[in-house]
């Protein structure tokens, strides 16, 4: 299943590429005898293409035959690699907003240093900002109008969005509109988002197994209702629950902006938002837990849950 | 996720039947004279031997030569058309859930029995049943027990269910678990199931078009705005992603091919509405499809309402 996802992922950035002159992201530029080295050692050398952001102490995270290492590129252009005389496959990441590259198996002679280009492209595909579900309770009856302010692209909502949505809400948290009630707001768009390193390091893991009670012990600790906690987990645990270990992130209230924004009159007493950023990942990974903060719901509240799954997380850029 | 891995049930399944030795649709098995016959006479016989099914009408549509005809396949298997020798074209129909096979040229000398073996492929397809909900509207506060019965194993549910739920339900449609409260049974299996359904029905929406063509439908059908909202956020997000999607509705008996509900006490009435979908480049190119009658559903009694689906590809015949 994740192979499969990986290739597909491949091959749509493969046939884009190739739309527009296709550069393959490992090519061989030179390989010529080094009088330095003996008959039982060989060097590739990596000369790294691409990269277009500003840092300047580039560090690249390879893997040769399996086993993981990480190289700081000398000029911030390259880094070598002393081995033996063979076939060696590597793999290479960067930062997560670049595809990480994988090379065949490279055979290099003893004696012999070999250069390669290694093109880093940018990861250009959007994830759907999924399902974000808006739940008003006023203590009584109130006239309310929404809007949503959403940074990605192609916006769907339910019930239709004529620039806001306005309807009358009760205290149970039913909407009616004109023709029609409804439990909840929907709406999502495409957008490009990735964590922070830093935000990387905080978060959950969660065996796909245990994800039904990994997600209502914490969405009890928000403090959302068995409702509310049903429609958030008939929607993810399906997917959750195809890997064997997820990462979890909590993104909450003012952090959720980043998505969108909500302006609601009138004004609530409080707003509750919660994001679930996940990806499935594979190996060791080791987070610092974080507080999940607890929803207030005296007063006019509102509640916000969304999510966004990301891809796989591999070994290769776990630290 | 869930596409692809609709996608890789169709791939394996396809892979696996490749693995088989190719058989051809039409293979001559046996030619051999038969000198009772008239000097201007000759025989062809067909034996058809991939139909399984049990509802026994067994005649097989054909043309020969362009003209039309019908046949009782003799023994349920083979029938026999006496004609003249020389060179003769046939098609073979039996119903939608068959590929119809045609067979150009075939020659036959005079006086001679020629057999041949037809092979209607069936197109029935595998797919993944996803979201099922089911909402519960009893009369009066009700201790209900809900069994799903499918072919392969539930992969999720919610609330989680130990061979059955066991829940208090209230007229308005919460369900009562102990603290907790529900709007909805949510089950959600991976099985293969083989549908049943005439690729000839349905409609072909754009995308700008898709939720007021679910609303109507969906409210044809007699679903409340809230479960209208619940089908149409799940289901909608996907759809408009492509320029147009054909949409075929299966109602209530139809549902049976997905999984069985059992509910005790016994309902007065249970509804079922399940949606297969395919993503269309051209929604153009499916005008030939016939609308579905949506048949109202009235809410009397105790009433139960199951809503379902499945992306599905286009059969090979579609996407010519």
């Amino acid at each position: 299943m994740k192979q499969l996802f990986i290739l597909l992922l491949i091959a749509n950035i493969s046939w884009a590429e190739r739309g527009e002159g296709w550069n393959y992201p490992i090519s061989l530029e030179k390989s010529e005898v080094d009088s330095s080295l003996t008959n039982e050692e060989s060097i590739f050398r990596f000369r790294v293409a691409n990269i277009t952001d500003a840092n300047e102490n580039r560090v690249i995270i390879y893997k040769i035959d399996g086993r993981k290492k990480k190289a700081k590129l000398i000029d911030n252009e390259y880094f070598d690699v002393h081995t033996v005389p063979g076939k060696h496959v590597f793999q290479f990441f960067y930062k997560r907003c670049y595809v990480k590259v994988y090379s065949d198996s490279l055979l290099i002679k003893g004696g012999y240093k070999d250069e390669y280009f290694v093109r880093f492209d940018e990861v250009n595909s959007q994830d759907a900002v999924t399902k974000p579900v808006i739940y008003l309770y006023p203590p009584e009856d109130t006239h309310i109008s929404v809007k949503v302010d959403i940074e990605g692209d192609n916006p769907f909502f339910y019930p239709s969005y004529p620039g806001k949505w306005e309807f009358i809400a009760t205290p149970d948290g039913e909407l009616n509109f004109d023709n029609a009630t409804y439990n909840y707001l929907f709406w999502e768009a495409d957008q490009f988002f990735r964590l922070t390193a830093e935000e990387y390091q905080t978060g959950f893991i969660c065996k796909g197994e245990n994800a039904v009670a990994f997600l209502e012990e914490k969405l009890t600790l928000a403090g959302l209702t068995s409702e509310e906690k049903a429609d958030f987990i008939t929607f993810w645990v399906p997917r959750l629950q195809r890997n064997e270990l997820n990462y979890v992130h909590f993104m909450f209230n003012d952090e959720c902006n980043v998505f969108a924004q909500l302006s609601i009159t009138p004004q609530p007493d409080h707003v509750y938002r919660l994001y679930m950023i996940w990806s499935p990942i594979e190996g060791e990974f080791v987070v610092e837990e974080q507080t999940i903060p607890l929803m207030n719901r005296s007063g006019f509240s509102v509640l916000e849950w969304g999510g966004i799954e990301q891809p796989i997380i591999e070994d290769i850029e776990i630290n | 996720m869930k596409q692809l891995f609709v996608l890789l049930l169709l791939a394996n399944f396809t892979f696996a039947n490749h693995v088989e030795e190719y058989i051809p649709p039409v293979s001559l098995e046996k030619s051999e004279k038969d000198p009772s016959l008239k000097p201007d006479e000759s025989v062809f016989r067909f034996t058809f031997k991939s139909i399984s099914d049990t509802e026994g009408k067994q005649v097989i549509f054909y043309s020969i030569d362009g003209s039309e005809k019908r046949a009782k396949l003799m023994d349920n298997i083979y029938f026999e058309i006496s004609t003249t020798p020389g060179e003769h074209s046939f098609q073979f129909y039996y119903d939608e859930h068959h590929d119809e096979v045609t067979a150009n040229s075939l020659v036959i000398k005079a006086q001679y029995r020629d057999e041949y073996s037809i092979r209607l492929e069936n197109v029935d397809f595998p797919i993944m049943v996803e979201k099922p909900v089911i909402y519960l509207y009893p009369t009066a506060v009700t201790e209900v027990t809900v069994e799903v019965i499918t072919e392969g194993q539930l992969t999720f549910t919610y609330p989680s269910y130990e061979e059955s739920w066991k829940m208090t339900i209230n007229p308005d449609g919460t369900i009562q678990n102990g603290e907790n409260s529900y709007r909805y049974l949510f089950w959600e299996s991976q099985h293969t199931a083989f549908i049943k359904s005439d690729p000839s029905t349905g409609s072909a929406i754009a995308n700008k078009d898709i939720v007021s063509f679910l609303e109507a439908s969906l409210g044809e059908f007699g679903f409340t705005t809230q479960e209208q909202a619940d089908f149409i956020t799940y289901w909608a997000p996907k759809m408009i992603r492509y320029p147009g999607c054909k949409i075929q509705f299966l109602l209530n008996d139809e549902c049976n091919q997905f999984a069985q509900l059992n509910i005790d006490p016994k309902p007065d009435q249970v509804f079922r509405f399940y949606m297969l979908w395919s993503p269309l480049e051209n929604v153009n190119d499916f005008n030939y499809l016939r609308p579905q009658k949506i048949q109202s559903i009235s809410r009397l009694g105790f009433t139960v309402i199951e809503w379902g689906g499945s992306q599905i590809e286009l059969s090979p015949k579609e996407v010519l």
